[in-house]
């Protein structure tokens, strides 16, 4: 079973992430803060990742940068969720190198079409 | 007969002649009383003040003597102004250059001349004080003197016109100085090098609330004059090389009732014919009004540029506040949207139900909470006091 490591730092979004996930057939992991996330990635590395760009302490994109300088991590895709325009989004993923952006706020089944193209082989198992 | 020769400064005594303005004027007795005394002196039967024209020799005064004026080539005077001596001819039969002369072989029939040179303005000589005789007759020193003395006298009063020409000009020049120096907005003072008051002007004592005589009282000028917060006194003040007009500073000084001024002052020296100093000039510009009116001007100019500072940083924290509270907006609203998609599409049992209801109600809240402080911030005018929020 894939793994799919979400950080979010706002409460009621990773609780919302945590229960619109429960039925994928994937194990989700959450974390509140990047150093937490840190953490989880290095115990036992995700498939995929998602991270709120702007958070206190280590902002998601300094977090994705991290990621891609070390080569055991750096082909783990990284998605950032978002409030920012679309501009600044799309900017950020092109300058912190990662896959691909959610829009803040988005419908649960873009989380499920973006999990499915990051984790097609999985996706295709389920249901 | 010798024609006399004519002098090598010709044009220039020509020139000096007609200024005196004296030619073909009528009698006065103030020469009259010189050829009288003359002719009593020497007990001559002529006594003549004769002036030497381009071509005629002209009689300003003259006793024993019919005619106004005599040809210059005949003149014995046309000789006697070639010389500084006394012109002497002591029988003019005896003499050749005067043996043929008319004047000699008919009326007057000279013997006797002696003629002394009058002298006139830049030195050139106008002409003569003369007696004449019928017969021959000797001059000896004393006499001779005598004759120059009565010759001096007769110069004062030939140049007595220039001399009170001149005055009046030089008075005329004076009042004309007088006049601008006291009449000048600018405030003027002569000071010797060491700083010391020669002179002032009215607007100095305008300019710096003295009266004329409280200012002429005081040896120095009574004020003391700042350039860039360093003191200094009139006697520091160098004039400059090089500058002609004089050395211009700004300075700031006090009224004698401690009212701060702004002057503009020139410093230029006048030198003597020596070429050292003599004294200096000090003129001030009294700048006051636009100075204030510059500071006024600047103060205004920084207002101005603080209210575009804080507007600026007004604009900079409003987007700052809109881009966090969209961001805000946005997280509260992923909640709301992926609770409420839940609770449409699956299953979920009352007391979850409940409970996600609640987490978006929570969501709620927090926005309400932002429309809120957004409210209050497009209230105010002034963002700096929410800055920190």
């Amino acid at each position: 079973m894939s793994k799919i490591l979400f950080c979010e730092d706002d409460d009621l979004v990773r609780k919302m992430l945590k229960v619109a996930t429960r039925t994928m057939p994937h194990e989700t992991v959450m974390a509140g803060d990047g150093l937490q996330a840190l953490e989880i990635i290095e115990r036992q590395p995700p498939d995929l990742i998602f991270l709120d760009l702007h958070m206190p302490g280590m902002t998601g994109g300094e977090l994705t940068e991290a990621l891609r300088g070390r080569a055991e991590w750096a082909k783990i895709p990284v998605v950032l969720m978002t409030g920012d325009p679309d501009n600044a989004a799309s900017l950020a993923v092109a300058r912190h190198g990662a896959a691909g952006y959610l829009a803040k706020p988005f419908h649960l089944e873009d989380l499920r079409k973006t999990i499915q193209q990051l984790l097609p082989q999985i996706a295709e198992e389920a249901p | 007969m010798k024609i006399p020769p004519i002098p090598e400064d010709e044009a220039e005594r020509l020139a000096a002649l007609r200024s005196l303005d004296i030619l073909d004027t009528p009698a006065e007795e103030r020469f009259d009383r010189i050829t009288r005394v003359a002719r009593t002196t020497f007990g001559v039967p002529i006594a003549l003040i004769s002036l030497v024209d381009a071509n005629r020799q002209w009689f300003k005064s003259r006793f024993g003597l019919d005619v106004g004026e005599t040809p210059r080539e005949v003149s014995f005077c046309g000789h006697a102004i070639l010389s500084r001596d006394t012109f002497v001819i002591e029988d003019a039969l005896a003499d050749p250059r005067f043996v043929d002369n008319p004047l000699v072989t008919e009326e007057p029939r000279i013997r006797f001349y002696a003629g002394h040179r009058l002298v006139g303005p830049g030195g050139h000589h106008m002409g003569t004080l003369c007696v004449i005789d019928r017969r021959p007759r000797q001059l000896d020193p004393p006499a001779v003197q005598a004759l120059q003395d009565l010759a001096a006298w007769a110069e004062r009063e030939l140049n007595a016109v220039e001399w009170e020409e001149a005055a009046r000009k030089l008075r005329q020049s004076e009042n004309r100085f007088h006049a601008i120096f006291h009449s000048a907005a600018l405030g003027i003072a002569l000071v010797d090098r060491d700083g010391r008051l020669l002179s002032c002007n009215r607007a100095l004592g305008r300019i710096f609330g003295y009266s004329p005589q409280e200012l002429i009282v005081h040896e120095k000028l009574p004020f003391q004059l700042v350039v860039e917060s360093e003191a200094i006194d009139a006697s520091h003040l160098e004039p400059r090389a090089g500058e002609p007009g004089g050395h211009q500073v700004d300075v700031r000084s006090k009224r004698k009732d401690g009212e701060p001024i702004w002057l503009t002052l020139t410093v230029s020296r006048v030198e003597d014919e020596g070429g050292s100093e003599h004294f200096r000039i000090l003129m001030f510009d009294e700048i006051t009004q636009r100075h204030r009116a510059k500071e006024q001007l600047n103060l205004a100019l920084e207002a101005e540029q603080a209210a575009r500072r804080r507007l600026e940083r007004l604009n900079q924290v409003q987007s700052q506040f809109i881009s966090m509270v969209t961001h805000d907006f946005r997280t509260a609203l992923t909640g709301i949207q992926g609770f409420s998609e839940m609770m449409r599409d699956e299953e979920f049992s009352p007391e979850e139900m409940r409970e996600y209801a609640t987490d978006i109600n929570e969501d709620a809240k927090r926005m309400n909470a932002l429309i809120a402080s957004m409210l209050e911030l497009s209230k105010g005018q002034d963002g700096s006091s929410r800055e920190a929020s």
